[in-house]
């Protein structure tokens, strides 16, 4: 028993503001239900049955009054049950009860008056005659005008009033205005008669008057707010606006600025887009100034914006500003955070622009890699995993420069794994979860957070083990990149993390020249030379035995082709051959191609790669460079073991890529086989390879490596004995 | 007195569990043992490290280490011990009593590898690739996997499965360009075209191993590689140039040279008759160790790249000196081979004998005689040689022709002692390069290049070579002729 009382006391101390509320609105609904059945019951043959009712409403709410806690619909309600009191009083005979009832109204509410409608003439007289000998008037003026008078501290109007009704007695009489000195005075308010009073007010501070255009003008004396600007103007003020050079149509009402204090002032203008105006203002002696109209220059000036790739959505501040390339010419001036968001990825920049100036950006469209968390196997893990997801954070943002980082909003997340009922550490290795429930997962976290990339941190279970690893995927990959980091360790996830400043180029610089090395020549010799390369053009030969280029000795192969690499496609390269005439050096001016890019190497992410892959396909859809980044991304999920994403994107690319030599349709098409052997589908496989043979142009690796059409032949023999 | 039963069964129930928490698990175990036993064995203490290795295949058969420990041991059986038959007993094993295992598919690859070491027909090829296939098949997300396709292409290129060889080297090149044998899937994908007479994609190929894995140990056999098929075939016609820089002091060495090899690992031997004896010189041509023999005849290599050193009365192949005989009419008695001619060891490791004597070849199972080879024909064979495709070539002194036959003594061709454009008056050595390319020297009329298909390439060195004795091609193509009369070694490159 003991302990339940002692619970119920712990639940009335947790809420208590919530308990005392709920009781307060509690009791006004039932006095007013009380009100509504004791009204019932005036109204019906027992009448007298209701004054008891009335009188418990005007006990309960009469001690309110008394501890200052009615309100005003209290206050309300406790007038109607007075009134009717008095009318049940009246109707019983007992005019002297009914007497005090009605005078107990009017000290209530001095103005209230019966409604001559639905009551007695007689109950309205008897009312009129009580209120007669209690009630007196008052008036008041003063100069100037629009002073608050309140009696004994109860607000009663603002100057100059008719005579307002008031309970005759003693009071005491403020009235105050801004800028004025207050007045007190005691007053006697006698029944019957009418108390008029007039002030002239004495000035104590200034007052500033201001219009300005626009409006909505934030006003600053000595840095301190004093108000806005609003409204419309009067046409009154239209001519002295017009004659500052104001638009009256533009122009706010005049704003009273209150209380200036004698001396030296500061007024400031401030209003976003438009340049801030300061002015002095002195203030000799307290009286009105009137400040001359006012008019804001706007403060605007424009960005130029480019996107790479284009079509970018442009966001200033985050408002939606339309598409890439676009110049904004009216971008209020200041410290703006420029935006371009892009299926591809997004371009954030913040811009301090000054008015009248033009920023040009030329905004490169990076990859955003969103951090999903760290998750831990077990318990040794969680008591990490709050420093290592900090660490982890930190370290990204500090070192990742060729991608945004971001946080993950952890709600769109577990929203979107308990959708496909998971958990974040299903889709990581060791774990092997169906590629293509993690490729859904993937592509549909991309899209509402319209991120590229997902970066995983996973603490294992060894209860000695300091070491973590990390994941990333590519939206629409099935197979992370994975490092070992030790967790305390930040040079470890640094590592790890400039493989994502790795950006491979789709194209590099091309020749045309095949060459090889031996031990018979001082050079690289030339093999064979590709018909219409830039090799072919120069008359360059099979035999030619190179020994210099741009100017430096070659001795092999390799040292070409990194010259080749270094030269560039705007200049030529000068090369120098050892033919059989004796030295010769030619101008080569070499082609931009495009070729199969390397995932080998140390430290390459493959998920990164197909980002950048991703972006230059979202970002210039149709073009070649978009058909070779596709049959690249095929290329990185079949190293993955991916093979009908692969599959997929080799389809694509076969339909974009052009007919021409080199890397081509056949090129896509062969892939596409590979893929297809892969997956089991050796009927299909075959078709692709036959497509592939028939592409007699088309080859591996790059413009000059290895022909399809032979490695093809090679594949549809191999199938056909197999099957 | 119930809840103190149940009280004490709990307090017992928790002891032991704690008590087996204690315990090692046996994956724990096993796991130490696995790395303890290859621990022992890496740092010399095989013994202890095999017991070790065994001892998870007995005391934890189902633990997750014990196929691993199994795949050890017939690793260490086959590469150290060379007992072949144990090893492929112990893959077996793995094949059979864990085929979901990590180990099977590797497993499966060394049964297929110890096959394919001693094949030399094609139901052994077929017993090879099977094994291979089974790697790549059933465990395609496997390691092993690039090394079964590399080790078909090799099966495939063996058998003269060209395009099979091709293709299953260009699959491990381009599913998987990371592996780690992904320099010799490339070399290997290399050697297939140049084997398959695609000489010019050949060059291409050999040539992606140098710019493609610039460290690997490919890289630099890719430039001999590429340097050789340059030579013969990056010109209009094959071109063996006298190599002026070449210069080759080595005192009675170089008197009365009966033969010359180079090695896979480029160094030179001379057999020499004044010096009774074949000495090596490594690839700066610094002397090295040298073999005592009378009367020197060959020197050739085996399939696994040792020398075969012939003389008159015995041969010597790695570390062994093997003499033989064969039975005598009178039954029971046996027949010493005392005029040795030439000798070769083919590829199913069986040794061919030419006996200069009994103008007959003579097959040998270690030293012990099988059988007469090809036919009981009559034969002068002054030069035997294995080619990669494990079919035999045999210089005739007698008919002045060369012969090559398979390893079950089938003819596969024969050249001279004339044909188109040639004929030879006094052939005396004949050597073969990486392509499977015969040079044939003649005494008067310097070296002629065959192709694999017998068709006469280029002729070189009548006019540099006053007497040519031996021949040898060293590991860039280039050619190392000795002449007799001036008794110098002339290099042709």
């Amino acid at each position: 028993m003991r302990f339940t009382r002692l619970v119920l006391a712990l639940l009335l101390c947790v809420a208590p503001g919530e308990s005392a509320w709920a009781q307060s609105d509690g009791d006004l609904a039932t006095l007013r239900a009380t009100l509504d059945q004791a009204v019932s019951e005036f109204e019906g043959p027992q009448q007298g049955q209701s004054l008891v009712r009335f009188e418990e409403i005007i006990g309960r709410l009469e001690t309110e009054r008394r501890q200052g806690s009615l309100t005003d619909a209290g206050a309300t309600l406790l007038v109607k049950a007075y009134e009717y009191r008095a009318r049940v009083q009246y109707n019983l005979g007992n005019t002297d009860k009914a007497g005090d009832s009605f005078r107990a109204l009017i000290a209530l509410r001095p103005q209230h008056s019966l409604d001559a409608a639905s009551i007695s003439p007689k109950v309205i007289d008897f009312f009129k005659g009580v209120k007669s000998r209690i009630i007196g008037f008052v008036t008041v003026q003063s100069v100037p005008q629009g002073a608050t008078v309140a009696l004994n501290g109860k607000g009663l109007s603002v100057t100059d009033f008719f005579p307002l009704e008031v309970v005759a007695g003693d009071y005491t009489l403020d009235i105050t205005k801004n800028g004025y000195r207050q007045e007190t005075r005691p007053v006697t308010v006698a029944a019957g008669e009418t108390l008029s009073l007039q002030f002239d007010l004495v000035r104590t501070s200034a007052t500033g008057f201001v219009i300005t255009e626009p409006t909505d003008v934030e006003i600053l004396i000595d840095g301190i707010r004093k108000g806005s600007t609003t409204g419309v103007l009067d046409p009154a003020l239209a001519a002295i606006a017009a004659a500052r050079g104001l638009d009256p149509a533009r122009s706010s009402s005049r704003l009273e600025i209150p209380d200036l204090p004698s001396g030296s002032h500061t007024i400031e203008f401030r209003r976003p887009c438009y340049e801030t105006l300061r002015l002095g203002l002195d203030v000799p002696e307290p009286q009105d100034y009137e400040i001359p109209p006012i008019k804001l220059e706007p403060s605007i000036g424009a960005i130029s914006l480019t996107s790479d790739p284009p079509g970018g959505q442009i966001f200033i501040d985050g408002e939606s500003q339309g598409v890439a390339p676009k110049t904004l010419r009216s971008v209020c001036a200041g410290l703006r955070r420029v935006e371009v968001r892009h299926a591809a990825g997004r371009f954030v920049q913040d811009v301090d622009l000054k008015a009248r100036a033009t920023v040009e950006l030329a905004a490169q469209i990076r990859p955003t890699l969103a951090f999903l968390g760290v998750v831990a196997d077990g318990p040794s893990g969680e008591r990490n995993l709050a420093s290592m997801e900090s660490r982890l954070g930190r370290m990204a943002s500090a070192t990742i420069k060729a991608m945004n980082f971001l946080k993950a909003d952890s709600a769109v997340l577990e929203r979107t794994l308990s959708a496909e009922r998971l958990r974040l550490v299903d889709l990581l290795p060791p774990g092997k979860p169906d590629p293509a429930l993690v490729r859904r997962v993937f592509e549909k976290l991309a899209a509402v957070l319209e991120v590229q990339g997902f970066l995983i941190g996973r603490i294992p279970e060894e209860q000695l083990s300091r070491s973590a690893s990390l994941h990333v995927y590519a939206a629409g990959s099935v197979v992370p990149d994975s490092a070992s980091v030790v967790i305390e360790d930040d040079s470890s996830y640094a590592r790890f993390f400039a493989g994502f400043e790795k950006k491979v180029p789709l194209r590099a610089p091309w020749s045309g020249l095949v060459t090889v090395d031996t031990l018979l020549h001082e050079g690289p010799v030339v093999l064979r030379v590709v018909p219409g390369s830039p090799a072919d053009k120069a008359a360059f030969v099979k035999g030619h035995v190179i020994t210099a280029a741009g100017g430096r000795k070659i001795t092999k192969t390799d040292e070409l082709l990194a010259a080749i690499a270094a030269a560039g496609t705007t200049k030529p390269l000068s090369i120098t051959t050892n033919a059989a005439g004796g030295p010769k050096t030619v101008d080569l001016l070499l082609e931009d191609a495009p070729r199969e890019i390397s995932f080998q190497g140390a430290g390459v992410l493959a998920n990164k790669i197909s980002m950048d892959l991703r972006q230059t396909i979202e970002g210039y859809p149709g073009s070649a460079n978009a058909a070779f980044a596709r049959l690249n991304l095929g290329l990185i999920a079949l190293g993955l073991h991916d093979y009908s994403g692969a599959h997929d994107a080799f389809i694509k690319a076969k339909n974009e890529l052009p007919s021409s030599p080199g890397l081509s349709r056949g090129t896509a098409a062969f892939y596409a086989g590979v893929a297809l052997e892969h997956l089991g589908y050796s009927k299909e496989a075959l078709d692709e390879y036959t497509q592939a043979s028939q592409d007699a142009g088309a080859t591996l690796l790059s413009q000059d490596g290895p022909r399809v059409q032979d490695i093809a032949k090679r594949r549809i023999a191999a199938l056909s004995g197999a099957r | 007195m119930k809840i103190r039963s149940l009280c004490a069964a709990a307090v017992a129930f928790l002891a032991a569990a704690s008590l087996a928490s204690a315990q090692p698990r046996p994956d724990d175990q096993a796991r130490r043992l696995l790395e303890d036993g290859r621990n022992d064995i890496a740092n010399g203490r095989a013994r202890q490290g095999l017991d070790a290795l065994q001892t998870i295949v007995t005391g934890f058969p189902n633990s997750q280490y014990a196929d691993d420990a199994l795949l050890d041991i017939g690793r260490y059986a086959e590469e150290v011990e060379k007992n072949l038959v144990k090893a492929r007993e112990v893959y077996d094993q793995i094949a059979k009593r864990y085929p979901q295992s990590d180990a099977a598919p590797g497993a499966y690859l060394q049964m297929g590898r110890i096959a394919f070491a001693t094949a030399a027909s094609q139901g052994a090829y077929d017993d090879a690739l099977a094994n291979f296939q089974r790697v790549i098949r059933l465990y395609p997300e496997s390691a092993f996997v690039p090394n079964a396709l590399v080790a078909s292409a090799a099966v495939y290129r063996r058998a003269g499965r060209y395009d099979a060889a091709i293709d299953a080297a260009r699959r491990a090149v381009l599913d998987h360009p990371t592996s780690d044998i992904a320099p010799e899937a490339q070399y290997e994908l290399a050697l297939s075209l140049a084997m398959a007479g695609d000489t010019q994609t050949a060059i291409e190929e050999f040539q992606r191993v140098r710019s493609a894995y610039p460290s690997s140990p490919a890289a630099n056999r890719a430039l001999n590689a590429t340097t050789a098929l340059f030579r013969l075939y990056g010109g209009e016609r094959a071109a063996f140039l006298k190599d002026p820089g070449f210069s080759f002091v080595a005192g009675d060495v170089l008197k009365d040279v009966r033969a010359l090899v180079v090695t896979p690992q480029g160094a030179t031997w001379i057999a020499s008759n004044k010096t009774k004896s074949a000495v090596s010189y490594d690839p700066n041509l610094k002397m090295g160790s040298s073999v005592a023999a009378e009367d020197p005849q060959t020197l050739s290599l085996s399939p696994q790249g040792e020398v075969v050193f012939a003389s008159k009365l015995a041969v010597k192949v790695g570390g062994g000196v093997f003499s033989f005989s064969i039975p005598a009419e009178k039954p029971g008695e046996m027949e010493a081979i005392e005029r040795i001619g030439a000798a070769t060891i083919l590829v199913s490791g069986d040794t061919l004998v030419s006996d200069l004597k009994r103008k007959r070849v003579l097959r040998f199972k270690g030293s012990t005689f099988s059988s007469v080879f090809p036919d009981r024909g009559e034969r002068e064979v002054i030069k035997m040689l294995t080619t990669p495709r494990g079919e035999v070539v045999m210089l005739r002194k007698d008919d002045k022709s060369l012969e090559i036959l398979d390893d079950a003594g089938r003819l596969v061709s024969k050249i001279g002692p004339r044909g188109s454009g040639f004929e030879w008056k006094k052939p005396v050595d004949v050597a073969i390069d990486a392509f499977s390319n015969l040079y044939l020297a003649d005494e008067d009329q310097g070296i002629f290049v065959f192709s694999p298909k017998g068709e006469l390439m280029t002729t070189f060195g009548a006019s540099d070579v006053k007497k040519s004795r031996a021949i040898a091609i060293d590991l860039t193509g280039a050619a190392l002729v000795y002449d007799d009369r001036a008794e110098t070694l002339v290099r042709f490159k």
